[in-house]
């Protein structure tokens, strides 16, 4: 539905613009005279068509021709868009029926156009008999189109050179071109062409025209390329193939003679609406001889690498001032009407003084580009070398050599510490270059040769006992230390415990000291000394001053009082005071059953009171 | 006494391992001997006969894995190689010949790892089991000493040194985890067969398991093994047809 908008606005347009391009299509004035056959039978009639392009058609006046009887039919006009350009065309229509048979001329035929007057080609036609027409019409809707002979006139490919004779890779324009009178075609294919000794172009998209040709109005194809020889002799080209389809009328069913059938067999729609067929058909051009000649060796210069034609060749350097190891891009272009596939591109080689990278070339719209890098392997380099390029000229039938350069070339030497921006080339050690990525083969290392480290399969060290013994043993070190500081830092705030902790060893130290008095016999100080050691102890003890002890304050102190020994250490304090205080005489008897009497009251506190 | 139960600890430890290598080295020699002689079978059988008799080294594994390849056998040379890499993590010729086996291994699948992954893999391969667990005791030991030297002498950066420790316990705590996760799971394609969705022949075939390719094994069954293949697609497959490393 779109298209068909689009087309109705178009086929709008197109009228709209037609007056307006009226004086444009004025100069592109043309008078053709067509038929649709030459050859037609007594009792039909062919078309004869005037077309006039480029200005309005006037009315027509056959003269009378003996023989034939000439009918005006009507108008047809005809607007059509070929390459952005437009034109119209108005075409005459009579209908021409023959009298009699024989060989009959329509004459030409003079129209004044914008003052000037145009003449058509006159036509020749021959009138046969009924029935001995060798080749029957074709029309769409008519009948009789399968056989391809019976076309022929219709439907046909014409191959044709521009030249006959050719250099070596020379250039040779091509045309193939499909004519089609009068009749439906579709699904055209693109040529094919026995190129023996050529090398084909692809075609372009085929052109679009008319052209009358023996009077007969033609629809054109055109498929144009060039072809190159590849070697020299008498050449063949072609024949060229093209299928296509065409689309003709199905002969209606009828019955066999004899055969009286149903009316019901006849399909009335056939007879009123028409029905098609789609046909393939191949159609075959002669070939043509072509003879190609071989270049000459005489003259032939040294730079010539294939290029038969004529050509411009263009080069430029940039930039013209580096450093040692900086790229220069050489451009080169080559352009021309010859076959620019057989030019091989002038590129620079390596040298002593250059590295030279793979150029780039590229081939398109009838040019070839060369990009390539160079690069100064040195400061001695002071110009890049003269670049020529040759070619032949098949018009002038001889070579010609193009010349470019020198180039001059500033190349300044790397600073001391400085880095060549190309890889592979070091400062250091002078101009080094990279060659091309060294290939290196692959396969496996060699075997071992010692076998290194043995273990039980599977051991690891986390299974082993040691280590694990060595874990536990550290942590266990590692706790006792932290609990140890822990406790320390505990006694340093806890003067309670610190004091209970004390009081066993210093009652410990002070009962030593009292022994020693003992055997000394030095009765004073063994008591002083053992009632201040039982002060000590149980101040400590009990976390009270050691001052105020006494047998009241440790009974207040046990859960359940022991009176024996709070009777031992009243005994000890009391005869112990009179000695200290009073003078009193003491026995080493004495002594020593207080000594063990205190003895024990510290083992008895120590085991029995927290 | 103490001391002299340590001694001998030690001393029985230095035999056994002597033991080890005085038994296995003339039969290794042996099988180098096979190998260079071309007799890959022989020396295959040799090296083999090593492991049997309980002993292992990473050169034997190496070796073997050398033999394997020169008889075609891919699936048993990558094998070999991923356990010698397992007991010599950073050998230059080990990570040469197993990058160079895995190549060959048709349609090899591997998981594309992220920066993060990379990092993690390159940490948690570049140790043996045996290196990382030394390393823990050692930052075991160091964390506890820079701890007692806190307390008992006051040491000023000992907090700092002891989280520094921590992390790195941690690291390296954690990338042990993982390689005994890995190792223990870690299997490598002795032969190619079809991964199943389910354990029978019947089951549609999920995808191919070329011979080399690695792989974990998730679970076994009768005669199957459930596989994960490094991009994460799990199939059932012939439990022959993979070894553990």
């Amino acid at each position: 539905m779109l298209q068909l908008v689009l087309r109705s606005f178009l086929f709008f347009v197109l009228l709209s613009a037609g007056p307006l391009s009226q004086p444009v299509l004025a100069e592109d004035i043309s008078v053709e005279a067509s038929v649709n056959t030459t050859t037609v039978e007594l009792g039909s009639s062919l078309r004869l068509t005037i077309t006039v392009t480029g200005a309005d058609a006037p009315p027509i006046q056959f003269p009378k021709i003996d023989g034939l009887e000439i009918r005006y039919l009507g108008p047809s006009t005809k607007i059509s868009v070929i390459n952005g350009k437009m034109s119209r065309s108005t075409g005459l229509m009579f209908t021409v029926i023959p009298l009699k048979t024989g060989q009959f001329q329509i004459p030409s035929i003079t129209l004044p156009l914008s003052g000037k007057n145009y003449s058509t080609d006159p036509v020749a036609i021959t009138v046969v008999d009924s029935g001995s027409s060798g080749s029957k019409p074709v029309h769409p809707g008519g009948s009789g189109g399968g056989d391809t002979s019976a076309l022929q006139d219709k439907i046909f490919v014409v191959l044709s050179t521009a030249k006959k004779e050719a250099y070596l890779n020379e250039p040779i324009p091509v045309e193939i071109k499909l004519f089609i009178n009068e009749l439906a075609v579709k699904n055209v294919q693109y040529p094919s062409l026995s190129t023996d000794g050529f090398r084909l172009e692809p075609f372009a998209e085929p052109e679009r025209r008319q052209q009358v040709m023996g009077g007969i109005s033609y629809q054109v194809l055109n498929f144009k390329t060039f072809l190159y020889p590849t070697r020299a002799g008498d050449l063949t080209l072609g024949p060229a193939k093209l299928g296509a389809n065409i689309v003709i009328a199905s002969s209606p069913r009828r019955g066999m003679p004899g055969d009286i059938g149903s009316i019901f067999d006849d399909d009335v729609f056939d007879e009123f609406m028409g029905r098609f067929e789609t046909k393939t058909v191949m159609l075959e051009s002669a070939g043509i001889g072509i003879k190609v000649l071989p270049l000459p060796e005489e003259g032939k210069p040294a730079s010539f690498s294939g290029g038969v034609g004529k050509y411009n060749f263009e080069m430029s350097v940039s930039p013209s001032e580096v450093k040692v190891g900086d790229p220069v891009t050489v451009r080169m272009r080559v352009a021309g009407d010859g076959n620019l596939k057989a030019v091989e591109m002038p590129a620079f080689k390596e040298s002593k003084d250059l590295k030279v990278y793979d150029p780039k070339v590229t081939e398109q719209d009838g040019e070839k580009t060369l990009e390539q890098v160079v690069i100064p392997k040195n400061d001695a380099v002071r110009e890049l070398p003269v670049v020529e390029f040759s070619y032949f000229d098949t018009s002038e039938g001889k070579y010609f050599t193009v010349s470019k350069g020198p180039f001059p070339l500033t190349v300044t030497p790397l600073a001391k510490g400085e880095e060549a921006k190309v890889v592979g080339m070091l400062a250091s050690s002078g101009p080094i270059f990279r060659d091309q990525p060294e290939e290196l083969g692959k396969d496996i290392h060699f075997i071992k040769d010692e076998i290194g480290p043995v273990q039980r399969r599977g051991a690891t060290l986390l299974r082993q006992g040691g280590f694990i013994v060595g874990i536990i043993l550290f942590f266990l070190a590692w706790l006792g230390l932290f609990v140890n500081y822990l406790f320390r830092q505990r006694l340093t705030t806890d003067h309670r415990l610190a004091r209970r902790l004390q009081a066993p060893r210093q009652a410990k130290a002070g009962l030593s000291q009292a022994a020693a008095f003992l055997e000394k016999n030095d009765a004073r100080n063994f008591c002083d000394t053992l009632v201040r050691t039982l002060q000590e102890y149980f101040g400590n003890k009990f976390h009270v001053p050691q001052n105020t002890v006494t047998v009241a304050l440790i009974a207040s102190h046990m859960k359940n009082n022991n009176d024996k020994v709070l009777e031992d250490l009243r005994q000890v304090f009391s005869e112990c005071e009179l000695v200290r205080f009073a003078s009193a005489q003491i026995t080493v008897e004495k002594m020593k059953a207080h000594l063990q009497k205190a003895q024990e009251t510290i083992d008895f506190f120590e085991r029995n009171v927290k | 006494m103490k001391k002299v139960a340590i001694i001998t600890l030690l001393g029985l430890m230095f035999v056994r391992a002597a033991f080890a290598v005085d038994i296995s080295a003339p039969n290794f020699a042996k099988a180098n001997a096979a190998y260079r002689d071309g007799k890959y079978d022989e020396a295959i059988a040799d090296y083999e006969a090593i492991l049997t008799s309980g002993f292992e080294s990473g050169a034997i594994y190496y070796n073997l894995g050398n033999s394997y390849f020169k008889k075609q056998e891919l699936g048993k040379a990558v094998l070999n190689y991923e356990r010698a890499k397992r007991l010599l993590p950073r050998d230059p010729d080990v990570a040469a010949n197993t990058q160079f086996a895995l190549s060959e291994v048709q349609n090899d699948v591997q998981r594309p790892l992220n920066a993060w992954e990379r990092l993690w893999e390159g940490h948690i391969k570049f140790y043996s089991v045996n290196e990382m667990a030394l390393i823990l005791l050692i930052f075991l030991v160091l964390f506890g000493a820079a701890h007692l030297a806190t307390l008992y002498l006051h040491w000023k950066a000992g907090r700092l040194a002891m989280c520094a420790v921590a992390v790195l316990f941690f690291i390296f705590g954690y990338g042990l985890q993982a390689k005994l996760a890995d190792e223990y799971n870690a299997a490598v394609a002795v032969r190619s067969s079809a991964a199943r969705f389910e354990p029978n022949e019947k089951a549609t075939v999920y995808f191919e398991l070329p011979e080399g390719q690695r792989c974990q094994v998730q679970e076994r069954e009768g005669g199957w093994a459930k596989i994960v293949r490094p991009d994460g697609k799990t199939g059932w497959v012939d439990a022959g047809s993979v070894e553990g490393i």
